[in-house]
């Protein structure tokens, strides 16, 4: 195969879930396209590393230094609602029943994965707790092993700190990825989020 | 195309595709194994939340190109007891993170199967001292798979090594070196350790938990089969001690 191909095949092969058989496919069908088309692609890829950045605060994507909700008076400062993935955020905002602030962990605590607490913004987040206009931090994170052993974690460490902590757990199946849990459940479990003692 | 069934320990799960899990399972009988569960992140999944880490499933599988094709899934064993405290996942998912570095895909364990179940089931009783449990766990393990440390005679001229304390340990000599053998480049172990290894190691992973054994005794066990382990298996494999979350 000549070396341009091979090069956007290999490419191609680093994503999640593409083979070499996919990888095939979609280049060959970019290749019957109109070449306007695969420069937009090429343009809105680009973009991905120039514009988009990571929140200063709270490692949501962004545009700027702040991403939108940070930066939005609006919002409610008093409590932080922590995830593990930036993309858990955009599915909780889509249930319209929170308007405080969130972190993201980068992640869940995983010995089998060989990522421990050190290796998660969790350090960054006792920190935000410090502020006196925190009341209340929020766990989203899954009722799976990972995000139990996770969630007690985060629990001992923001104990010593003047804040309520409540996990929303309740309601989502045990288990699951955040991702795959419809809106009304989810948005039910933020409402019936419990303290943690 | 042959349909197999078995009981196994879900040890590895990662995502595949969108919606997909590619799970590595261990089994009595099947020994370790990866298979594809399609479907199973989707919320009307019939794999529900099954392949949970940790969790001991009855799975129904045939074997494709690759990675076996699992059809159907149901839970056994979910230690609820053990969910309740941070510290014993952690050594629970430590255990089966050993498991999946120790053993290569196929290999048939019985032994070691045992003693994960052995492992999890004392985790999920309540008031009980995870790392005890976890050191063990390592111990015997090492044992199943012909690398216990030799403790009692001399690993390089097979005397008896009397109860002096700091006693010299050499990794690459496989064990405890007496004062007549040693180089000076051997690392020391107290007494103590000595004895808490040889009561694990006697002593049934579910009754681990009763024995008395000291913070430092711990923390001296698995540096000692940290360094142990990383001369015979060639990687690290135990965690740091202090990645641990305490019980809540
Ligand atoms: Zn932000
Ligand atoms: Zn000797």
């Amino acid at each position: 195969m000549i070396e341009p191909l091979e090069r956007v095949i290999s490419e191609f092969k680093k994503l999640p879930g593409i083979g070499q058989k996919t990888a095939e496919r979609l280049i060959f069908h970019l290749l019957t396209r109109d070449s306007d088309e695969v420069y937009r692609l090429s343009e809105a890829l680009k973009g991905l590393t120039e514009e988009v950045k990571r929140c200063q605060v709270c490692g949501n994507f962004s545009l700027g230094d702040k991403c939108e909700i940070c930066s939005d008076p609006k919002r409610d400062r008093g409590k932080i609602c922590v995830v593990s993935r930036p993309w858990d955020i955009a599915k909780i905002e889509s249930t319209h029943k929170y308007e405080g602030l969130y972190h993201v962990l980068g992640g869940l605590v995983n010995p089998i994965e060989d990522v421990s607490p050190e290796d998660l913004s969790i350090s960054e987040l006792t920190e935000r707790a410090k502020d006196d206009r925190v009341e209340e931090v929020i766990l989203a994170l899954e009722p799976k092993t990972e995000g139990e052993s996770t969630s007690m974690y985060i629990v001992k460490k923001l104990r010593p700190l003047d804040v309520e902590v409540s996990r929303i757990a309740q309601g989502i199946p045990v288990g699951r990825d955040l991702e795959f849990t419809d809106k009304a459940t989810l948005g039910k479990a933020f409402e019936g989020r419990r303290g943690v003692d | 195309m042959t349909i197999e069934k078995a009981t196994v320990f879900v040890i590895r799960k990662v995502n595949f595709k969108d919606s997909d899990y590619v799970v590595t399972l261990f089994g009595r009988g099947s020994g370790k194994f990866a298979g594809i569960a399609k479907g199973a992140r989707k919320l009307e999944s019939k794999f529900g939340g099954v392949f949970d880490l940790l969790n001991m499933v009855e799975v129904v599988f045939y074997q494709s190109s690759g990675l076996d094709f699992i059809s159907e899934a149901e839970l056994i064993e979910n230690w609820e007891g053990m969910r309740n405290s941070g510290e014993a996942i952690d050594a629970g998912l430590r255990s089966a993170r050993m498991v999946n570095k120790l053993l290569e895909e196929g290999q048939r364990e019985i032994k070691a199967y045992d003693l994960i179940e052995e492992t999890l089931s004392s985790l999920d009783e309540s008031q009980v001292r995870s790392r005890v449990v976890e050191l063990s766990f390592y111990l015997k393990l090492f044992r199943h798979l012909g690398y216990q440390p030799q403790l009692m005679e001399c690993s390089r001229c097979g005397r008896p090594v009397e109860d002096e304390d700091p006693i010299k340990f050499s990794p690459e000599a496989g064990g405890v070196v007496c004062t007549k053998c040693s180089t000076g480049n051997e690392f020391q172990i107290s007494a103590g350790l000595r004895k808490v290894f040889v009561k694990l190691i006697r002593t049934p992973q579910s009754k681990v938990k009763r024995l008395k054994v000291t913070e430092n005794q711990l923390q001296e066990g698995f540096t000692l089969l940290d360094r142990f382990g990383q001369f015979h298996f060639g990687q690290k494999l135990i965690l740091r001690a202090g990645s641990s979350p305490e019980p809540l």
